[in-house]
């Protein structure tokens, strides 16, 4: 079948401003928009710039806006989307060419959390693994499932109007960690996302949510963070 | 005395469908992308909707809350003053903005009531939709019956009637 793809362009050698492109191309109705946009890059103009690593929803490197919202160009079908297909980077962060953005205010939101485990120095060193009962870890299990897409992160309003909010993906990643038994910076990661750059910023838009290719209940853990250091429920 | 009133409800006036009209302006600007890289209108969900309908609806009654300070204070001046500027709120053509003021302070109360509800009780956030949608029927329980008997006065004093 035909496909007609409508892809923003932006070559910041030469343009101010980013346009759209058309493409028409033979497609089958189970290709994914990333065989789309290789068609396109592969061989009618190799000038199209677009991040892709996988290509199979693992790595999280292909997000981008598909018809208005925010999903994984590898996960999406042509099937399921209204033609012409409209395909522009992900919005809030600093455009750099075509599809391609600079994610450094997205992984700059993700460290300030420090997302890893923080052990308590108070208790010896363990001689063998840190024991979990299966309830423990069903605590977070949600959570554990980002690949750090930035799929939530750029479809939060919030976020498009102040890049210095830690974003959705962040406060996943200290989600993690602060719910986890064997982790001890609970308090410390609670005290950053205390502040004004964070969970508090969050106005339960439920972008995010929808937003997320893998299906974490973002808008529920942002609200279990902001319980957590409201109570100190955790 | 009657140019100061008239003068009082302007401001209001001004103010409060002044903001409100600014606040749409930048809600969806924001949706469609500040600076340079502008695209189409995010297409999210009721939620995205709600958020920006919460945010008009706030500057609006915020905006008109200090307008209302500002015609509430000429009952210190005089009882002529304050009735002369709400004169303004009976006229016809006044009405429709009246019926925006309690559409926007109904739809603002119970939004704010459901985000609060997700402040409190985390796994309601699951069921976020029904929620949403729940919220809606309310408004339109609330709002639609004063909305009907506000205009319809409105239309009897008007000149078509």
């Amino acid at each position: 079948m035909q496909v007609t793809l409508r892809v923003q362009r932006f070559n910041p050698e030469h343009d101010t401003d980013p346009h759209f492109e058309s493409y028409t191309i033979d497609a089958d109705a189970m290709d994914r928009i990333l065989d789309c946009l290789h068609q396109v890059k592969w061989y009618r103009d190799s000038s199209l710039a677009l991040r892709r690593s996988c290509a199979h929803g693992i790595c999280g490197s292909d997000a981008m806006v598909i018809n208005g919202v925010n999903a994984l160009a590898c996960k999406v079908l042509v099937k399921d989307v209204k033609q012409p297909i409209t395909v522009e980077p992900i919005r809030g962060l600093p455009l750099t060419k075509d599809l391609v953005v600079d994610m450094d205010p997205f992984f700059s939101g993700y460290l300030a959390v420090k997302p890893w485990l923080i052990a308590d120095d108070a208790e010896p060193e363990p001689e063998r693994e840190r024991i979990q009962s299966a309830a423990e870890r069903e605590r977070f299990d949600d959570t554990t499932k980002c690949i750090l897409c930035a799929a939530c992160t750029t479809s939060c309003p919030i976020f498009w109007s102040d890049q210095e909010y830690v974003g959705p993906a962040a406060i996943v990643g200290a989600h993690r960690f602060i719910f986890d038994s064997r982790d001890a910076g609970g308090r410390e990661r609670i005290e950053i996302l205390s502040g004004k750059n964070g969970a508090f910023k969050c106005r339960t838009a439920f972008n995010c949510t929808a937003a997320c290719p893998r299906g974490i209940e973002v808008t529920k853990a942002i609200q279990e963070v902001k319980q957590a250091a409201l109570f100190g429920s955790f | 005395m009657e140019a100061i009133a008239f003068a009082i409800e302007a401001l209001v006036f001004i103010l409060t469908v002044g903001s409100g009209v600014f606040a749409l302006y930048i809600v969806v600007d924001l949706m469609q992308l500040r600076k340079a890289n502008r695209g189409p209108v995010y297409k999210g969900g009721i939620g995205q909707w709600s958020w920006a309908a919460h945010r008009i609806t706030g500057v609006g009654l915020l905006a008109f809350l200090f307008g209302h300070i500002v015609d509430t204070f000429g009952v210190g001046v005089g009882p002529e003053l304050y009735d002369q500027t709400i004169h303004l709120y009976q006229q016809w053509w006044f009405k429709p903005f009246e019926v925006l003021l309690v559409a926007a302070t109904i739809y603002h109360a119970i939004n704010g009531v459901r985000i609060i509800l997700f402040d409190f009780w985390p796994n309601l956030a699951l069921k976020q939709k029904s929620f949403a949608y729940a919220e809606l029927v309310l408004f339109a329980i609330a709002f639609l019956p004063a909305g009907f008997f506000m205009m319809r006065q409105a239309v009897e004093a008007s000149p078509f009637a």
